[in-house]
């Protein structure tokens, strides 16, 4: 079985026919492993670290950046500059539906966004306890990434349109999206959103905040919970690391970066 | 909670369609609270139903969840259809989104401009029968098994099966050369549960007309 040899630990290699259905591996690691276990030292089975492929810049690979550093997971990535380095990973069958973000971790290849995050939100507990919290966790979540996508998609439209779109988010943003976590938080009075710990849906918020900021700095004017919640989940010791220079952080997007897209893409 | 689900939402399938698919494969009775005018719609989002001022909107254990997808994976839980563990979870996760993907591009063709809604066919057709169909079919041969994930129906069936059902609508032609995609479309519709939710006087809903179309647009104030 292809996939069942290269886990012994070593880098994932590419081989030729590679089979996508990783449910044939065993499926011998722990279900859930708490925060202790999993910064325990493993067995070289789960030791390689994750590995990103994307262009280099934001789009929609940023989120999954956030939520692996916020855990405190360090990541590899692999930059994709040009249309072979796209080319080949489609031939090798390592893109499901031909797209990327595509992260390889624990044996898997995994495609589309919101299934690496939530399999990565689960995986380091940032996902609530049980049903409920973990469905408002993902109310949260995707209410945020839609206002980011917006962002990231911007990026790519002609400048009039970009302007228009921009100015949407700021607006979604102040009227939509903040006020209701402004709420929460005052509801609760607790320092994160769900559940009184630390999940996936903090951290996305705090990444929608500082993108938003960039394009407004005066957003949270009228939020000063939010204001309160931007500091402290930036005090998080891996967060505030990943807001530090020469991070895997991503700048925001620029003509290089959409140029870049557009080459590898050919679109 | 012994009351049924109550979903919020207008009397057609657009973003609700694949939340009613999902439960009533799962053979759970739900009810539908359906908004006609704008003001019902106002209603909602003034009383403070709406988290994000918008539908889907699911009354459901005492809570009203919104956006799609938690409401989906929410179900799926419930209900025992998310796979028995999170890298199942992974994968069901990784189909259900390709299908969403392609569901969202026909969900969207109605308020395509004329012009370019040709154009817009084309290009839907050509993803389906060159992306999204041949990676379903190929994940079917490679286990060679029932349903997509462990051998065992979970949402990710489901979501790939009513897809393919508009696929057809749109044109039968596109499943041709996928066998497996055939045989699981008819394994899933007869499933007890789906092959009910399959007949006429079900809560199931038919594509959008013009008149449906102009409703929702009224509803949701899209010009």
């Amino acid at each position: 079985m292809l996939i069942g040899q290269s886990l012994e630990g070593v880098e994932l290699s590419i081989t030729k026919e590679r089979v996508i259905n990783p449910h044939l591996i065993p499926l011998n690691h722990p279900r859930e492993e708490s925060q202790e276990e999993i910064r325990k030292p493993k067995p070289a089975l789960m030791a390689a670290k994750p590995k990103l492929w994307y262009f280099h810049g934001r789009g929609r690979m940023e989120s999954i950046r956030w939520l692996l550093a916020a855990a405190g997971v360090e990541f590899e990535e692999e930059f994709l500059e040009t249309r072979e380095q796209y080319e080949k990973l489609q031939k090798d069958g390592r893109l499901l539906f031909g797209q990327v973000p595509l992260v390889e971790i624990d044996g898997m290849e995994l495609t589309q966004t919101r299934a690496i995050l939530s399999y990565l939100a689960a995986k380091y507990n940032l996902h609530g306890k049980d049903p409920k919290e973990t469905v408002r966790i993902d109310m949260y979540a995707d209410g945020t990434l839609d206002l980011m996508l917006m962002v990231a998609l911007a990026a790519f439209k002609p400048p009039e349109e970009k302007e228009e779109s921009l100015a949407l988010v700021v607006k979604k943003a102040k009227t939509r999206y903040f006020p209701v976590f402004e709420k929460i938080l005052k509801d609760h009075g607790e320092d994160f959103l769900v559940g009184n710990k630390f999940s996936w849906a903090d951290i996305q918020l705090l990444e929608a905040i500082l993108m938003v900021e960039e394009l407004d700095g005066s957003v949270l004017c009228d939020f000063p919970l939010l204001k309160e919640f931007k500091t402290r989940i930036s005090n998080i010791p891996t967060i505030k690391k990943f807001l530090q220079p020469g991070s895997q952080r991503k700048p925001p997007p620029d003509s290089h970066y959409v140029e870049a897209v557009r080459n590898v893409l050919q679109l | 909670m012994a009351g049924k689900p109550k979903l919020h939402y207008f009397n057609g399938r657009g973003r609700m369609e694949c939340i009613r698919w999902l439960l009533a494969a799962a053979g759970v009775e739900f009810e539908e609270k359906f908004i006609e005018q704008p003001e019902d719609l106002d209603k909602l989002k003034n009383d403070g139903s709406l988290m994000f001022q918008q539908v889907p909107m699911v009354e459901i254990d005492g809570i009203k969840l919104v956006q799609t997808r938690a409401i989906l994976n929410y179900v799926a839980t419930k209900y025992n259809l998310y796979g028995k563990d999170m890298k199942e979870r992974a994968l069901i996760d990784m189909y259900s989104e390709g299908v969403a993907d392609l569901g969202e591009m026909i969900l969207l063709l109605p308020l395509c401009p004329p012009d370019q809604k040709d154009a817009k066919i084309a290009q839907i057709k050509q993803s389906t029968t060159n992306r999204y169909l041949p990676a379903f079919e190929k994940v079917l041969k490679s286990h060679g098994q029932d349903y997509l994930v462990g051998n065992k129906l979970s949402k990710a069936d489901i979501h790939l099966v009513e897809l393919l059902y508009l696929v057809e609508e749109l044109d039968p032609s596109l499943l041709a050369n996928f066998p497996l995609l055939k045989g699981l479309k008819a394994r899933v519709s007869n499933l007890p549960a789906v092959k009910k939710f399959l007949q006429p006087g079900s809560q199931r809903k038919p594509p959008m007309d013009e008149k449906t179309l102009e409703e929702a647009k009224r509803i949701f104030r899209i010009k």
